[in-house]
Formats: C-alpha cells, structure tokens, sequence
C-alpha cells in the first residue's frame, strides 16, 4: 500500500512540475526577427508648397472645421500646406509658395493686401467659397462676373451625371463672360445652370467650400485638374470588420475569415484589444481568453490586417466595449481635461504590446467613434503611422468629415485611409442601400478610397450581401499588407512594407501582473487535472471500500 | 490586478491549500482503515496482559444518563480487578450521586468509586474534575468517558491493547459514533460530520503524521504521561486539544485505534448544538494562540503542521471565505469585480465533487453508512450544515476574545443531555 502511496504521489508532484513548467512557455517565446530593421519615421516630402488663407473656420453652427479639412484633403497631392488667416498674411507672403488656396465661409477678405498680391500672382490660386467678389475688384484679368449669393440650386452636374445637392444652401453666384474660362461643374435650379467649379488661367474658383457629398467629390476630382498627385493612382475599397473585442463570439469572427479568405478579399479588423466589464472597473486584455486571440491570429492569416480601435473603446460616454469613446470626452462633447499625451501613451502602449506579444500586428489606428481631439492625433501620431476611418476636424464638438482618397504627411497623420461609406445597420433597412448609393457617389472622384465596415455579431448574410455587391461594381480591396506602415511604440515596432512584416520587441518583456495572471490560469487548470485524478482515485476507493464493507455485513 | 484580485488570490490560495490538505487527508484515512482491516487483530486471543485501568467519568448533573454510563462500564469485557471506574462528581444538584451510590451497592464487588469534589474546590470545568479524579487514581492506564458515553464491549482490549504495543504511544483515541443519528436531520448531519472528521481529520493525521487530538472521550492515556505533563489545563476550555497538543510536544504520539467505538449523545437542537460547537472554537482557538506564541520553539514539525492546520481552519479559512462572501457582494452592489478568468464554475464543481467523495469514503468504511440517503444528504450537508460553520466560528472567536477581555474563568460547560 505503501508503495502504491508513493506512486501515486510522485505522479502528483510530477503533473504540478509539468503544470509549472508549461506554464511559462506561452510568454517566453522570443522574437528572431530582424533587429536591424531601420524605421523610416519620414516618408518621402512634398515637393509643393501651398499657402492657405482663410477668413473664418467654420460655418455657423457646424462643427466641422472646413479649413482643416480642406487642409487634409491636399494630403492627396504632391503640396505641403501651410495655413494663415487672411488678417496675419504678411505683403509678399505668397510668393514662397507654389499654390494659394482661398477658403472663404463669410467672404470677409479685409486684408487689402493679401488681395493685391493675389490680384498680381500668377501662381495658380485656388478660391473655394465666398467673397470671390474681393479678388474681381482688384483685376480685371479674370473673364467673370460676381452675381450675388444664390440659393436655389438642387443638383449639380458634373462630367455629363445629374446629381441632387440636398438642402439648399449658398452658392457664391459667377457669371462667365467668354470661352476663356473652362467649366468643369455646373449648379442647377432646374431652369439656370450657374458654374461650380471652373478655371480662368491661373484661377481655380468653386462657388462654395462644401464638407458634404457630392460636393465635395466634385471638388476633390477637379483638384486632380490642379495639383500632381502625390499617392499613385488607385480605385479602392477596403472592408473592416468592427469593434471587435475579446468577448466578441470567435467563432463568428472566423467564420468571417473564412467567408473573406476563401473570396481572397483582404480585410481590415477595427480590434480593441481589451474589454471593460460594464459597471465594473475591470479591464479583460484580450490574451486573457486565448480562443479569441485565436481567433484573431486566423483573421490575421486569412487576409486581415489589425488596426488598433481604442484601447477599450469604453471611457467617457458609455460602459460597453465598442460603445464608449475614448479620446473625446462624450458627456461633455470636449477634448479630455486628463493629459491627453500621457493618456494616449497609455492606452496605446497597452494595446500595442498585448497585441505584439500575442503575435498580433496592427498596421494601423482608429479612434473610438472616430472620435479625438486635435491634440490626441498629435498624439498619436508618434505612434502609429496609418490612421483608418473619418476626421474630427475640430474640438468645439464631436463631428466627422470625409475625405475621398488616401492622404498622406498631413499635419494630422502620416497617411489616412479613409472610411465613407458607412456600416451595416440591422436597424436601418436601408443601410445596405445607403452604403451603395456613397460608394455610386465616391466614384466621382477619379483616385478615391472607400471604406465600409461590419459588426461581426450581425447576422453574415449582410456581409455577403454588401461584399457581392462591391463584387459585383469591380471593386478593387485594398489590402494593406501591399503598403507601407509602421507602428512603434518604445521597443515595440512593427514595420510592413509592400508585403514584407518586420517586428520587434524587447525580448524582456515580463509583466509581473499578467504573469500572475497566467500563472493563475494555469494553475486552476493544473488543479483541475488533479482533481480529476482525485476525483478518479475517491471513486475507486469508494467503490472498493463500499465492497468490504458490504462483504463483511454479508459474512 | 487590482485590490480585489488580490484578496480574491489570497482566498483562493489559503481555501485550496486547505482543500488539498484534507484530500492527503482523505486519502491517508482510507488507508489506515484498510490496514486496521487487513490486520485481522484477535482482541480476544491477541492481548498480551492486562494493564491497570482507570476510568474517569467527570460528572455534573448527569442524572438522566449516568445510570446507563456506569453500568456498560462495568459490563467491559477486560478482567474485572484490572480496571475500576471512578465518576467524579463535581458538584451536581441532581441525583447523580445518588445513582451512583445505588450502583456501587448493586456491585459491591466491582471496582467503582465515586468522587465528591469539595464545593470549595469544584465548578471549575471539567479539566479540574479530572485532574481530581485522576489524583486518586491508581490504574497504569487512564481512560475518559463522557457521562453519556456506552463504550463497545471491547473498547478497553482495543485501547489497552494499542497503547501498550507502542513505548512511544503516549496516548490512544478511540472513535466515537452518534447514538441518536436517527433522532432528526441535525443528528444525521452530526454522524455524518463526526464519521468523516474521524476517518480524515484523525486517521490521516495518524497515518501520516502520527498524531491526532483527543477527543475529549473514548480515549487511554499513560499515567506516566499525564504526571510528566502536569495533568490538565485548568483554564483551557477544550482541555483535550490542548493536552493533545502538550503530549506532542513531549515526544509522544497520539494513536488512533478505530475499532474501540463509543457511542455517545449528540445535540438534537440547533440551540445546544450551536452552543458547544462555539465552546469547541472558542476552546481550539486559546489553544491555537497559547502554542502560536511559541511557535518557534514547539519542536517537531508534525507539531508545527498540527499547529498550521487548525491555524488554516480557524484563521485563514474562516477569512477567505469572510473575505470572498465580501467580494461576492461587493460584486452585487458595486463595480468592484474580480477579473482574473479561469474555469471556475468547473473547479467549483468539481470541488464540490470532491467533498462529497471524501465524506462518502469514510461513510463506506463504516459498516452500513454509505447509504443513499447519507450520501445525497452529502450533496445537501454542503449547503446547509456547513454553511452554519461560519456562524459557530464567528461565534466562537467572540466568545475568545470576550473571554480573553473579561479574564473569565472556567467553569462547567455542559452539553445538554437528551
């Protein structure tokens, strides 16, 4: 009996050493990977420079900032940008520039000075919006009239298509006088046809700065009339797979990498990497439930590149991963009053490294509901250089703008890839829909980039019914994996080159609370398997022991 | 990691380590019952001599019991002018000494002696009725009973026959066994409890540390060793855990000898149960904190692991479970949760399992306890019965300190007899 005790105890201590042993394993797996990797913080300059001037910022009661959005759009072409308001232009300022964009949103270009060096210039000007009228007076080089706002326009027409502009809002009215000046867009009230986008020499004049479509992909195609592209010619879309957490089902999100991979459909995953309990202070990062981790180890496999959503995606509005900002405070629609530098180090530092040490590798960012403060991108932009999805082109309140097409050395980021189209809906019967008519209308613009994105808890029929459809228009997927983008943060880097992953990391990298963690984990499973070796050896004494017993009674 | 987490670990840790000392337990139990079973001991042809005993029945107000005590007594199979039964008498207001008298003259010819302690010198517990008693003692042996005690017939072979087989053995505890199991639910919850206590708790202490704590009743102990230790402690309320521990600590172990069975009364009511379950925590804890403080000078280290357990059973035990009721709330009304993930419903679950098995084990050593309907109580005991350990604790550790604060002396806690 005695021996068998032995036995059976050092068999015990064997599985807790084996438990013990393994334990560990997970974490320790080095990285082999290039070191020598060089990170090129400084893609290759403008050539261009671009002076633009402003009167104001925004129009009343609109949240957007027109003039930074306009700003980010030149992120497009071949032109570094800098903007002045019209009073602090200086005489002679534009003449370093090689371009000089008007914004107008009132038309109060006061600064008579700016008017007579635009009079005199024949660098190419670009006037968007109002108070053309300032320039006109000054010269009468240009073969066009100023004729008033105008208000009744309801489709404009480009390139031969008819499209409806919505609610009717102010045009700043031209009336041309001879064939010198070439149309390329014209307004339409139904009855009068008025120009919105033309050219006189070296005059470029759009009768109205619009953040909205399809204005503004009008706007953006005639722009490639104007300026060298900087970003080489593409049609793309690109698909993300959205706010997807650690308790989002893996099942699910692999049946999606299946769906996409066997199609050969890259695909963007929008990961948030750390899921916060609602009501509860406690954060779960994802390595915490390796199915999920899994999960996105195989989306990554089948054609999907990462691109860190948040850190949480739960602070500062709602208790719900997926629902909450986290760069914006959404109570009080303002910029966090916390250290925004610290804050965004923090989150982001977070979601990096679990990423990376869970052989996960974001090639981009995006912000909770696309949702950050101008100081949060700056932020940001030591860490990550991709950005996907829409601009919050201010900080008086959350709004988003779109751009059309893939931005690059922008004063906001490195390189945008912007989202339009929208997401699935099950509320909205007609979101499919909506997103068709977008992608119909993103067209316009000759080099656009559309995204679209899809929670994976919704039903997949959807996602097969929008990916057939993209299928069915032509559409080329963007697979990011072609391109270049970098993420570093501390020793973590990640460097993907035109199909080629560079990673690196400290090799040292333990973490006193997630070994705990882990080592918890295992050891509740270590202690599982003994007790089902306890539970095995009870039964049989029992079994045994009930036996004698009984025998004895019997005898 | 937060606060929480931590409190959840150090709850976890100190219950599993607990957990995983009665599955030793368990499991040494099991096999010193096979080995008692296999070794076919002969109490009749298998005894060599007949040592003295005395027996010693402190008794306070023990009328409507102590008749039936004395009298199987006397009906031990061990030879009549070897052992004598002494019922010490501390100051009872009922007929006690009456009976008792009765009986000595219904068996002028047997060794039985009745003890009046002085009132001067009486009502300070039954530690100083037995130190009375075992003053006029003259057996080699000493042997305890409980007033309401009916011993097998062999007990004392057993007893006897263990001790003297050993120099080393400074004591031998029997087991006892409920009487009144199918009295009510409490009582077959109390069988059941002592069945499994003996079988894990004493028998695998036996087998792997060689020793267990005496019970209070059914139990031999050499003259020799209760001179050399001074007899009993006076002030402690469990007076037999407290000499248990005082006999280690000489050197001596403590066996244990299954097959000398006592039956005895168990509480029938929640109300008296409660009182001496509290009386047995308050009385293990001033144990427990008399030999703490010498912690680093109690010797051996079986000593030191007896001292650890009932340290892990009254103190870290007790706090774990305080602390993850607390968590557990806490979780209910605030936003403090525990994140730490693991497969806890399945560790619970088979924890669960696992209790049952070790009590169902020891039910199947004994001959006709491992009945289904025991073993379904199992299943019901973890939730009902159990749970009230938390309150008898609770309970006990203020009854300690308000002892301890009040320098309260000792006197006679009794049982209520049925």
């Amino acid at each position: 009996m005695m021996c068998k005790t032995r036995k059976i105890l050092s068999f015990l201590l064997f599985l807790i050493v084996i438990g013990l042993a393994l334990s560990p394993i997970s974490h320790a797996i080095d990285s082999d990977l290039d070191d020598e990797l060089t990170l090129n913080l400084e893609p290759a300059g403008k050539d261009y420079k671009m002076l633009l001037v402003y009167d104001y910022r925004n129009y009343f009661a609109d949240l957007r900032d027109s003039v930074t959005t306009t700003r980010e759009m030149f992120g497009h072409f071949n032109v570094s940008v800098d903007e002045v308001d019209q009073l602090s232009y200086q005489q002679g300022q534009l003449s370093q520039y090689d371009y000089i964009t008007v914004v107008g949103l009132q038309g109060d270009f006061t600064n008579l000075v700016f008017m007579e060096d635009l009079a005199e210039t024949d660098k190419t000007v670009i006037w968007v919006g109002k108070g053309i009228e300032n320039l006109l007076n000054k010269t009468s080089r240009y073969n066009m009239e100023y004729a008033g706002p105008y208000y009744d326009f309801t489709s404009v027409i480009y390139k031969g298509e008819n499209y409806p502009i919505g609610v009717k809002r102010e045009f700043s009215a031209i009336t041309i006088q001879n064939d010198q000046v070439e149309v390329y867009s014209w307004l339409f009230t139904g009855v009068d046809n008025l120009p919105f986008a033309l050219n006189d020499q070296n005059l470029w004049y759009f009768s109205r700065i619009d953040l909205n479509e399809p204005l503004i992909f009008i706007f953006s195609d005639v722009l490639f009339e104007i300026l060298p592209p900087h970003v080489e010619a593409y049609q793309k879309v690109y698909l993300r797979i959205e706010d997807v957490h650690p308790f989002r089902d893996p099942e699910k999100l692999r049946a999606i990498a299946d769906y996409l991979g066997d199609k050969d459909i890259p695909f963007m995953v929008g990961l948030i990497p750390a899921h916060r309990q609602p009501g509860s202070r406690y954060i779960t990062e994802m390595d915490e439930i390796p199915e999920f981790v899994e999960a996105i180890r195989y989306m990554q496999e089948r054609g999907g590149s990462i691109i860190l959503h948040g850190y949480t995606h739960t602070v500062f509005g709602a208790d719900i991963s997926g629902e909450g900002f986290e760069y914006w405070d959404g109570i009080e629609d303002q910029p966090l009053e916390r250290d925004i530098d610290e804050w965004v180090r923090y989150t982001i530092g977070r979601g990096v490294k679990i990423s990376i040490e869970n052989e996960i590798y974001p090639l981009g960012f995006e912000a909770p509901h696309y949702a950050m403060s101008q100081d949060a991108y700056k932020s940001l932009k030591k860490y990550f250089s991709t950005y996907s999805g829409q601009i919050q082109s201010s900080d008086w309140g959350f709004s988003t703008s779109i751009i059309p097409f893939e931005t690059r050395n922008t004063q906001l980021f490195h390189k945008f890839l912007p989202e339009s189209l929208g997401y699935i809906d099950p509320f909205d019967a007609a979101s499919v829909e909506k997103i068709k008519n977008n992608y119909n209308l993103i067209k316009i613009v000759r080099n656009h980039m559309a995204g679209v994105f899809y929670h994976p808890y919704l039903d997949i029929e959807y996602l097969k019914e929008l990916v057939e459809f993209l299928e069915e228009s032509n559409a080329e997927f963007y697979d990011m994996r072609d391109d270049y983008h970098w993420v570093k943060f501390d020793n973590y880097e990640i460097v993907n080159n035109n199909g080629t992953m560079n990673v690196s990391y400290p090799e040292d990298r333990s973490d006193p609370r997630k070994d705990l963690r882990r080592f918890f984990n295992a050891t509740t499973l270590i202690l599982i398997a003994i007790l089902c070796l306890v539970v095995y050896t009870f039964i049989k004494f029992f079994i045994h022991s009930k036996d004698v017993t009984s025998k004895k009674m019997k005898g | 990691m937060i606060f929480v987490d931590y409190l959840f670990l150090y709850s976890m840790t100190t219950i599993w380590l607990l957990l995983g000392m009665n599955i030793v337990l368990t499991y040494f139990g099991y096999v010193h019952s096979v080995q008692v079973r296999d070794k076919k001991l002969n109490i009749l042809t298998d005894m060599n001599g007949f040592p003295t005993i005395s027996i010693l029945i402190p008794a306070h107000n023990e009328e409507k019991v102590i008749f039936n005590t004395v009298r199987s007594m006397l009906k031990l199979d061990y030879p009549h002018d070897k052992y004598e039964v002494i019922v010490v008498n501390d100051g009872s207001k009922d007929k006690t000494a009456e009976i008792v008298n009765e009986l000595m003259n219904k068996y002028p010819h047997r060794k039985l002696k009745l003890i009046n302690i002085p009132k001067e010198e009486g009502g300070r517990g039954k530690s100083n009725a037995l130190n009375y008693g075992f003053k006029q003692s003259t057996g080699e042996f000493i042997v305890i009973y409980d007033a309401d005690n009916t011993p097998n017939r062999f007990a004392l072979r057993y007893l006897s026959h263990e001790l003297s087989s050993h120099e080393k053995y400074g004591a031998v505890i029997g087991k006892f066994r409920t009487r009144n199991k199918e009295r009510n639910l409490l009582t077959r919850f109390i069988n059941i409890e002592t069945l499994s206590f003996q079988w894990m708790a004493q028998a695998g202490r036996w087998k792997l540390f060689r020793l267990c704590t005496i019970p209070g009743t059914n139990f031999m102990v050499r003259r020799k060793v209760l001179d050399e230790v001074g007899g009993w402690d006076i002030h402690a309320v469990a007076e037999d855990t407290e000499l248990s521990f005082r006999i280690y600590q000489m050197g001596y172990e403590i066996a244990f000898m299954p097959l000398a069975e006592t039956f005895e009364q168990e509480p029938e009511t929640l109300k008296v149960w409660f009182r001496q379950r509290t009386r047995w925590v308050n009385g293990n804890i001033y144990v427990l904190v008399k030999y703490l403080k010498k912690v680093f000078n109690v010797g051996s280290g079986r000593v030191l692991f007896d001292l650890y357990y009932f340290f892990s059973v009254y103190f870290l035990f007790l706090s774990s479970i305080i602390v993850s009721d607390v968590i557990f709330i806490l979780s209910i009304f605030t936003d403090y949760r525990v994140g730490i993930s693991g497969n806890f419903v399945l560790l619970w679950l088979m924890t669960y399992f696992v209790f049952t098995l070790q009590i169902s084990i020891a039910l199947s050593i004994e001959k006709g306890e491992a009945t289904l309907r025991n073993i379904l109580l199992i299943f019901v005991m973890y939730f009902s019965y159990c749970q009230l350990w938390l309150f008898v604790s609770f309970y006990g550790f203020y009854r300690n300190i308000k002892d301890r604060f009040l320098r309260r002396k000792t006197k006679w806690y009794k049982t209520e007899r049925f």
